[in-house]
């Protein structure tokens, strides 16, 4: 009977879903537990209830906030990559890609060099101002000519942008002394050293983004038919494509604020999300945001456990597991569809 | 007694500086099968394109059962009037079933809620294109004619009175195309859908069409029944092309043969070089 | 007859301006070379560079030529007619004018290599530059094996080239925060390329390397040219392509690497030479050794901008960085509305 086969309530969705939440659960308690010092249970428990009586309990207590911030940040990256591949209908539409961290960070950059801003909740407007003329010019220059936005067109133009645009900052920074190790300490950033002070001002802006990716779920279901097809359906494309991607932009800017640009994590975790639970976009947006906050967390920890008793950069960790994945789709796809 | 299904007056659009079609008017009546027909970059797709709601009239306007398209509510005209492109787009790993049910969205409300008309018209659509068997299959993994029945069964499901299709029948074998034409006839029919497509078998058209609409120079040449439309004038000034219209032996309607420079007989039976 | 004689004609008149263009083009290359000897921090006037080069004593103009300035103009150019030449290679194999090897990974591998041999290892000199060559291969190699499906069609290949040169950047960007911070002008110079402290002896590897790796592609340059209109059409006309492609991007890649080993990735000089020599060379035929002279001509005078020309002394990969952008904007519009297949 079709009635039962309805309502794109598809067989087998909840164990993937169970699977994800088990392991959000077990990134975080990861993040908790792993780092320069390795954590007994007690400590653990100790840490999380604040009696900071230990060195082990303190040092749980001290990852509170970059887990908190990783899960943040990873699960709004998720989200805009999700988003972003929807808008663009487009398998390799990453914040990274695309050039849109790069063009966030040229931004804080050129803030801090000219207007002298030195917090996140100054850092928040200019990031997000240039994610979005990023966004907007790497989109630009793939649609020229014919054929439209094609995935390689896409990502050439993002690689050449971000190759500019990191130009660009380097030319901003070198002649400024004074300000290098800001920058610095700020470009390498990642989810260490996380405090209330940067993670605060970036929530609101979060949760803004967010609302806006998740109310165009349906949008974007319309828009993966072809423009024509959805305007025929009943939908004004460039509003609907408008939306969704302001919100992806705020939420990149806002991650790339807090912690730098970091890239990868919006490219792989949709096409998971899509692998697990269909092509239906009000189940890969949720499932998106929760995956990129299972990734971030876990890069963060394996970022500080492998390269013991220093810390390697989230962002990199990210690139290694995001550059094999972007092959994977690459090979995986038709030409005809590159 | 047919009355208008969409009228357009004084239609001029085209893309960027150019203009494709100048001072058009055209009605198209309720309840029939229309096929807009006409040579190569005349402006057919971009009548059609006109008549939904994919490029606006620099002057002129376009109304639906008397209302101005561009001034209704996008999902209000989209419950009244579907439109099929050319090559629509399937997302990588969609089911039929997905794609059909997502012809749905005009009539669902901002929680986008299921509701048993939605599933109704689903199903309705399923059977009438004979895709029940494929509705748990991947879009991607269908052959080209049960591609194009998924899509038209999405248009269905969409439930709208009148159905623009841009050239429903390329890509696709001899036979693929009277399946595709049969069910549209059937819609037609079954359910009064006023259906105008793009056609560019001269043939075909004249046998599934109740109305022919001929396009030349960016306005419209001539407006009526097959027999009256398929002419060895109207081929002429239209298609620029020398050709015979005769009886179709298997319809009622007419049928046109090409002649072109070479391999065309003269009345004895031998073949000849037609030059001139 | 007329005819013939028009088409010859025709012909005459394609040689001519391809002779005027590429005497355009080394003109501007002399001219920066010529403007980068005499200004720096003192002025040094033709007719002293002149004395000079004919052995006279010049007095203390001697180091500043001999020691800071013809060293430096001297590896800038070489440095640019192999990125020129290695990337209009790499244009025209795979046909799409953003498949240079600074975009496609080919430089970031050899400058993670040079960088690795650097700050983890403590190598300096000629060791460098091998295992930057090595890894320049190696990174082709790789991408040439993962973008492989029964074929290696030009866009895999490309995207693939993407995402490696990513994860090879951000490698470097960690080699990079390693380092201890004296070598703030090291690292720039990984990150983006500089000639900075440029010494004769860097000259003698590239001297090799254009010798040995563009005179292959001089030898293949007509293949090369059909190999343009397609593989299909290439077979057609009797090329043999796998040969071909192979000798290459073997050469290609030994360019660029060298060209990396010894002043860094400088940015774009691979993605500009080729669109801006075919510009100003018409009418087809072969771009090699016009994009070699592009190369050059946008490495030194680029150099000269950054030490001479801006409020701050910057390295010459920022200057052609920023350069670039700009130019790939107007590029990538105007070969679209060309119809050109991006």
């Amino acid at each position: 009977m079709p009635s039962q086969m309805k309502t794109g309530a598809r067989l087998g969705r909840g164990a993937p879903l169970v699977l994800l939440m088990f392991l959000l659960l077990l990134a975080v308690a990861a993040s908790l537990a792993f780092g320069a010092r390795v954590t007994s249970l007690s400590e653990l428990r100790d840490g999380l209830s604040g009696d900071l009586a230990t060195m082990g309990a303190a040092a749980v207590a001290s990852r509170i906030p970059r887990t908190f911030l990783a899960l943040l940040a990873g699960a709004a990256l998720g989200l805009a990559g999700a988003v972003m591949q929807g808008v663009t209908r487009n398998p390799l539409a990453d914040p990274g890609i695309l050039g849109v961290n790069a063009g966030a960070a040229l931004a804080v950059v050129v803030g801090m060099a000219t207007i002298g801003l030195d917090s996140t909740y100054m850092y928040v407007w200019a990031a997000i101002i240039g994610a979005s003329l990023a966004a907007v010019g790497g989109y630009t220059i793939a649609c020229l000519g014919a054929g439209g936005a094609t995935p390689l067109k896409l990502a050439l133009a993002g690689a050449a942008l971000t190759a500019a645009l990191s130009s660009l900052t380097t030319a901003v920074v070198l002649p400024r002394g004074d300000i290098a190790g800001l920058v610095q300490s700020w470009l390498v950033g990642g989810v260490g050293g996380a405090t209330q002070a940067r993670i605060m001002p970036i929530v609101p802006f979060i949760a803004v983004g967010t609302m806006l990716s998740l109310i165009s779920a349906r949008k974007l279901n319309l828009l993966a038919l072809g423009d024509e097809t959805a305007t025929g359906l009943g939908e004004t494309v460039w509003v609907a494509r408008i939306v969704a991607a302001l919100g992806a932009v705020i939420l990149c800017g806002a991650v790339t604020a807090a912690c730098g640009p970091i890239g990868f994590v919006g490219l792989v975790v949709p096409h998971l999300s899509r692998l697990m639970f269909g092509v239906d976009y009000r189940w890969i947006l949720p499932t998106s945001a929760a995956g990129g906050a299972i990734l971030l967390v876990l890069a963060d920890v394996v970022g500080r456990v492998v390269a013991r008793p220093a810390e390697l950069d989230v962002g990199i960790v990210t690139a290694f597991i995001g550059a094999p994945v972007f092959i994977w789709i690459v090979r995986r796809k038709r030409v005809a569809a590159l | 007694m047919t009355n208008a299904a969409i009228e357009v007056s004084g239609l001029v659009t085209g893309y960027n500086d150019g203009t494709v079609l100048d001072q058009l008017d055209l009605t198209i009546m309720s309840g029939e099968v229309t096929a807009i027909i006409g040579a190569n970059a005349c402006g057919k797709s971009t009548l059609l394109r006109s008549m939904s709601r994919l490029l606006k009239p620099r002057t002129g306007r376009v109304q639906i059962f008397g209302q101005d398209l561009h001034k209704m509510p996008p999902r209000k005209l989209a419950q009244k009037l579907g439109f099929l492109p050319q090559s629509p787009i399937a997302p990588e790993g969609i089911t039929v079933l997905d794609l059909v049910s997502r012809g749905r969205h005009p009539h669902q409300g901002v929680f986008g809620r299921w509701t048993p008309d939605d599933q109704a018209a689903v199903d309705a659509a399923l059977d009438m294109t004979g895709t029940h068997d494929l509705a748990e299959r991947l879009v991607e993994d269908l052959s080209g004619g049960q591609r194009q029945r998924v899509w038209i069964a999405m248009a269905l499901a969409q439930g709208t009175e009148i159905l623009l299709l841009d050239e429903p029948t390329t890509y696709l074998d001899i036979n693929h195309q009277i399946d595709v034409l049969d069910l549209l006839t059937d819609l037609n029919q079954e359910r009064g859908t006023t259906i105008v497509m793009v056609l560019h078998d001269l043939n075909l058209a004249a046998r599934y069409a109740d109305r022919l609409v001929a396009i030349g120079n960016g306005q419209v040449h001539s407006v009526g029944a097959p027999s009256d439309i398929l002419t060895e004038t109207m081929l002429t000034e239209v298609f620029g092309l020398n050709a015979r219209v005769m009886a179709d032996p298997v319809g009622r309607s007419p049928m046109m043969v090409p002649v072109g420079r070479y391999k065309v007989t003269n009345d004895t039976g031998t073949v000849r070089k037609n030059a001139g | 007859m007329s005819m013939t004689r028009n088409f010859m004609q025709l012909r005459l008149r394609a040689d001519r301006k391809r002779r005027l263009g590429l005497c355009i083009i080394a003109a501007v290359f002399l001219g920066g070379v010529l403007v980068s000897l005499m200004i720096g921090r003192s002025f040094i006037s033709p007719i002293t560079i002149g004395q000079y080069l004919l052995g006279a004593d010049v007095g203390g103009d001697a180091f500043t030529l001999g020691v800071l300035r013809f060293p430096r103009v001297i590896v800038a150019g070489l440095a640019g007619m192999c990125f020129g030449m290695g990337g209009v290679t790499f244009q025209t194999l795979l046909r799409n004018p953003l498949a240079s090897p600074d975009i496609i990974g080919i430089s970031s591998g050899a400058s993670a290599a040079a960088v690795f041999c650097i700050v983890m290892l403590g190598l300096s000199g000629a060791v460098v530059s091998v295992v930057a060559v090595a890894a320049g291969l190696g990174v082709a190699l790789a991408i040439y094996l993962l973008a492989w499906k029964g074929g290696a069609a030009g866009a895999r290949l490309i995207l693939v080239g993407i995402g490696i040169s990513a994860m090879l950047q951000s490698f470097t960007a960690y080699l990079l925060t390693q380092a201890p911070s004296w070598s703030l002008q090291q690292s720039l110079r990984w990150m983006t390329g500089s000639t900075n402290g440029a010494q004769l002896e860097l000259a003698l590897p590239l001297v090799l390397a254009l010798a040995l790796f563009g005179g292959a592609l001089i030898v293949i340059r007509r293949d090369l040219e059909v190999l343009r209109m397609g593989d299909d059409l290439a077979a057609g006309l009797g090329v043999r392509i796998g040969h071909v492609q192979i000798v290459a991007i073997c050469a290609a890649v030994g360019l660029v690497a060298f060209a990396t080993a010894a002043t860094g990735p400088i940015a774009f000089v691979a993605f500009l030479a080729g669109p801006i020599a075919a510009r100003l060379i018409k009418g087809g035929g072969s771009l090699l050794l016009p994009a070699a002279l592009t190369g050059a001509a946008l490495v030194v005078l680029a150099d000269f901008v950054g030490q001479v020309l801006l409020p701050a002394r910057y390295p010459v990969g920022i200057v052609t960085g920023v350069l670039g952008a700009p130019y790939l904007v107007l590029l990538i519009i105007k070969d679209n509305r060309n119809g050109g297949a991006l």
